[in-house]
């Protein structure tokens, strides 16, 4: 029944982030179509606008300008394209650009987010940064607090392999570490400074040093 | 420095080194051992981890400066840099904890080293405490050889962490480590070398510690 209310919540949730406007018609119409979740666009990041892309995330990072976590999606999403430009001189001048502000977003707020990362749509990265993001990939509607780390399970560089995935809506709370080339399946929840060294079945929940599964 | 003078040479009543000596790695020179941290950090001059460092060695070296008149700039410009490293980076490397050669500080954010001695090849990441285990303890941490700690790790207290041993991210270790070992979890349990520890959801039978 929890669950049933959470992810009910996260429907809601992503309306919102949809569109703000929709969710308020959709919310004073009657109440069987309030109760009809619209599809949700789930377009690969890829595909989309960059200035439609951005506005999203800006919205996921509760329209907050001073949000470290939407800077540090914001610099990923130029990043990922800037190689892309046709032109060469907007090209470096994307990458530079791209190159200060990575740095930059790392050494105030500590989020390390590399763009080799294939990184979703409405990621939210929550509070004040700390973040060693360096996965495979990351899903849509993932949900990481401060302090998290995704890396290999050994040393400091790893290939892709040695990285962990990170599947839709998982929820990764804070301190949590997610080490190795492992999947933590959608709809998972990773609890606080637990460090996750095997893979997560979808919709579990996981505690403790080492990760154990805990009864929802 | 006069507390430090009045401490005098017997440092194992306090926390840390008094910090009255040099005491960066012996046999290298501070250029060459700047370089050695340097391509250490994987030769990238924007990461924090090796400025913090640099930092660190450069606080040891004003050391050798006998003159205290001569001594007094190098200390102000040490302390000021040091300040800023753990304003802007969150990287707390007091010169009086004593750190050997190819030091690595893979990820910053967070990390206090308040260690009696760390030996070579060591690497840490963020968020990771090296320190005393409560306030009135008065020893802090010996750390071996090539060592690996991991995110969010603690290591508190009179101990000694033998070389070649692996400590886990967000591990709280408070007890002596023999060498070549792996402990995890919270407190401390020892771990079989490269064999993950199970999760006992996929366990065949309830585990017992």
């Amino acid at each position: 029944m929890l669950r049933d209310l959470s992810s009910g919540l996260r429907q809601v949730a992503s309306t919102r982030g949809d569109d703000d406007d929709r969710a308020r018609a959709v919310g004073s119409a009657s109440s069987s179509e309030a109760g009809a979740v619209p599809v949700t666009d789930n377009r690969p990041a890829e595909e989309m606008g960059l200035r439609e892309l951005l506005a999203e995330d800006f919205t996921t990072h509760d329209r907050g300008l001073l949000e470290p976590g939407f800077w540090a999606v914001a610099a990923h999403r130029v990043g990922r394209r800037a190689a892309n430009v046709q032109l060469r001189p907007a090209r470096l001048a994307l990458e530079a650009a791209y190159k200060v502000a990575f740095t930059g977003i790392d050494w105030v707020w500590g989020i390390h987010l590399p763009r080799s990362v294939d990184l979703g749509r409405r990621v939210r990265l929550w509070h004040n940064g700390c973040m060693l993001l360096t996965a495979r990939s990351i899903g849509n509607d993932v949900h990481i607090r401060h302090d998290t780390t995704f890396g290999p399970a050994r040393g400091t560089d790893g290939t892709a392999a040695t990285l962990p995935v990170i599947e839709d809506r998982a929820d990764i709370g804070s301190g949590a570490c997610v080490l190795g080339g492992v999947r933590v399946g959608h709809d998972a929840v990773v609890g606080a400074n637990t460090v996750v060294l095997k893979n997560v079945p979808p919709h579990a929940t996981v505690l403790g040093v080492p990760a154990r599964m805990i009864p929802t | 420095m006069s507390h430090a003078a009045a401490l005098g040479d017997d440092d194992l009543g306090s926390a840390l080194p008094v910090g009255s000596e040099n005491a960066n790695p012996p046999g290298i020179g501070l250029r060459a051992l700047l370089a050695e941290d340097f391509r250490t950090h994987g030769s990238d001059p924007l990461s924090p981890g090796f400025w913090a460092l640099a930092i660190h060695r450069f606080g040891n070296w004003r050391m050798d400066v006998n003159h205290k008149l001569l001594r007094a700039p190098l200390s102000i410009l040490y302390r000021g840099a040091h300040r800023g490293a753990i304003t802007l980076w969150g990287i707390d490397l007091p010169y009086n904890a004593k750190i050997g050669r190819r030091f690595r500080i893979a990820h910053h954010g967070a990390v206090f080293i308040g260690s009696r001695a760390i030996g070579d090849d060591v690497t840490i990441r963020h968020s990771v405490t090296i320190g005393l285990k409560r306030k009135s303890e008065r020893l802090a941490p010996i750390i071996g050889n090539r060592i690996e700690i991991g995110p969010g790790a603690c290591i508190v207290g009179d101990i000694q962490v033998g070389d070649d041993s692996v400590v886990g991210a967000n591990t709280v270790l408070a007890q002596n480590v023999p060498p070549g070992s792996t402990v995890l979890g919270v407190p401390a349990r020892f771990v079989a070398p490269e064999k993950e520890p199970a999760l006992p959801g996929e366990a065949p039978g309830p585990q017992k510690s």
